[in-house]
């Protein structure tokens, strides 16, 4: 089964055996259909507009990720998962370090690059957007705003709404936290987005033990962060016990090892890759360092001959400047040296360490490799000017 | 425009609203002293505001655009005071000009700046002392695209930075010339 009727009839089936709120209950919603957009009188619709005003923010953010090829790539999972609805979902991809994704209801979705750089395969990625589809495709929205409309002052949820559309929806990090408690979903809307993202990505071939694997993976990072940056996808998706149990629960039912199954992985790579180190500077600034190194060591052992993550392994070190850390670097640039594939900044930055030691043959060295493999570097006039001063 | 300087620029204009009068003072075309270090000359008239550490200079706004004088930062120091202060990237003096620009970076992006790339950094005198200058552009919290420029240097154990910041969209360049003169007037006392 495929296409339009494969959605449907995944809908279909939550509606009659997995859903928080009977359909058809007081009060209940049906779900939205493809080009369903709401009736002008209705207060869904004020809800849209409000979240309209959000999107021609975000339109014109310079925070958008003007990467053609990884915009397509993304498109693609995704309309591979919501089949005929995918015309009514705008993708935003954000370049903000925070693993987040999120959906609005008048099909906004917008993705961060956290997210891409954390996801270890397609699997992953298709398993979120897959949840994110089910709270549009279940209208959560909708019920959220009802909800928290009859429980609390309308005039602070509308404030909070504006302002975020007047920052662009991707303003301070407060606003959005700020935001995502107002539209945060309940358990019952986040397991039955659990479900359909599952759905979804089964659907769509992809191996169904991967998407467990996205929860631990960042209950590994909460735990070892100081949580001083939150990472905003916790406020409202919480990696609990119970979520990560039953979705290897559903894919211990549904994992046949005589089907067909990808994880994408090697498309994920050929992806993800050419941002990759944009990405990992943009999270070395976040300055979490026991959160990035949780992160860098698991990408560390999936790509153990990556020059390339040697490198911000160093530079995690470079920067913490704990003791002993200035030998971990220098470790570190030199394994990412050794096994090919390293930025040449990694000459750079040992330099950089080894003046420091007062180690001015090693230095010279260096740097002199840097301008060989960066012959047009921006600061190559800095370097000349440390070559000398190590004369 | 940064956090520090936009909330100083409230507190400012609150303090004046209290008590009758504004803390800007007028920048006249003439020598000024800055942390009694060194001496600059500008040729056209800023708008004048102390935030800490900082001396910040604007015409039009320090959102719109600023030059921003650092009075000698002291070891161990972040560049600016902000929650996260305790995690930020300390000013050290051995650091090399390649990792003072870093902790420019770091230092802005501490309070709120995104997508930072600082560019051509290379050798400059800062007044008589050895030192560095580089570009930068950036994003403001909200998106809002910006360039600049730095010089700096480490003198008697210090960082002294000169930081010209604009919107990328008209501001930067209206005053960049008038920025780039008083870096260029920069004279050790």
């Amino acid at each position: 089964m495929n296409g339009p009727a494969s959605l449907l009839v995944v809908l279909a089936v939550f509606a009659v055996t997995a859903c928080a709120t009977p359909r058809g209950a007081p009060g209940a919603l049906s779900d939205v259909r493809p080009a369903q957009r709401p009736t002008l009188d209705s207060d869904e619709a004020g809800l849209w507009m409000q979240m309209d005003r959000v999107e021609q923010g975000l339109r014109t953010s310079g925070h958008l990720v003007t990467d053609t090829a990884v915009r397509t790539y993304l498109r693609d999972i995704l309309c591979k998962l919501a089949t005929d609805y995918c015309p009514d979902i705008r993708l935003y991809v954000v370049q903000t370090p925070h693993f987040n994704a999120s959906m609005a209801p008048n099909g906004v979705m917008q993705v961060w690059t956290g997210l891409l750089l954390r996801a270890d395969n397609e699997a992953q990625l298709a398993y979120v957007l897959g949840h994110e589809l089910g709270h549009y495709l279940r209208r959560h929205s909708v019920q959220r705003w009802r909800d928290v409309r009859t429980k609390t002052n309308v005039t602070a949820v509308f404030t909070v709404l504006t302002a975020a559309a007047g920052h662009g929806y991707i303003g301070s990090l407060a606003q959005l936290v700020a935001l995502g408690s107002i539209m945060q979903f309940s358990r019952d809307n986040e397991r039955e987005a659990d479900e359909i993202g599952f759905e979804l990505m089964v659907r769509a071939g992809y191996d169904p033990r991967e998407a467990s694997k996205v929860w631990e993976s960042l209950d590994k990072e909460r735990r070892a962060g100081k949580d001083s940056d939150p990472l905003i996808f916790f406020a409202t998706h919480p990696p609990t016990d119970e979520r990560i149990d039953t979705l290897k629960e559903l894919a211990r039912k549904t994992y046949t090892p005589d089907r067909d199954w990808t994880d994408g992985r090697q498309a994920y790579l050929k992806a993800v890759r050419p941002l990759r180190a944009t990405l990992l500077r943009d999270e070395l600034r976040l300055r979490d360092f026991a959160r990035t190194q949780v992160l860098l060591a698991r990408l560390v052992a999936a790509e153990p001959a990556s020059g390339q993550l040697h490198f911000f392994q160093g530079e995690l070190y470079r920067l913490r400047n704990d003791d002993g850390d200035p030998a971990r670097a220098l470790e570190s640039y030199e394994r990412a040296l050794a096994t090919g594939g390293a930025p040449p900044e990694t000459n750079r930055a040992a330099g950089l360490l080894l003046m420091r030691r007062g180690e001015k043959d090693r230095a010279r060295a260096a740097f002199d490799r840097y301008l060989t493999e960066a012959p047009d570097a921006e600061d190559k006039s800095m370097i000349h000017a440390y070559l000398e001063q190590l004369r | 425009m940064t956090r520090g300087i936009r909330a100083a620029f409230v507190l400012a204009v609150l303090a004046g609203l209290l008590a009758g009068c504004a803390r800007y003072t007028l920048v006249e075309p003439k020598a000024r002293t800055i942390a009694d270090l060194y001496t600059v000359e500008p040729q056209t008239r800023w708008s004048a505001l102390t935030d800490g550490k900082w001396e910040v200079w604007t015409v039009d706004g320090a959102g719109l655009e600023a030059i921003q004088f650092l009075k000698g930062l002291e070891d161990g120091e972040p560049l600016f005071r902000t929650s996260d202060a305790q995690k930020r990237m300390k000013f050290r003096k051995p650091m090399a000009p390649s990792e003072l620009a870093e902790l420019l970076a770091d230092g802005l992006s501490s309070i709120g700046v995104q997508n930072i790339a600082v560019t051509n950094l290379r050798p400059q005198k800062f007044g008589s002392a050895d030192g560095f200058r580089c570009d930068l552009t950036f994003l403001t919290k909200n998106g809002l695209e910006k360039q600049g420029m730095a010089a700096g240097g480490t003198m008697n154990g210090r960082l002294y930075l000169v930081l010209y910041t604009g919107t990328k969209l008209h501001y930067y360049e209206a005053h960049r010339a008038h920025a780039e003169q008083i870096i260029q007037s920069i004279r050790m006392k």
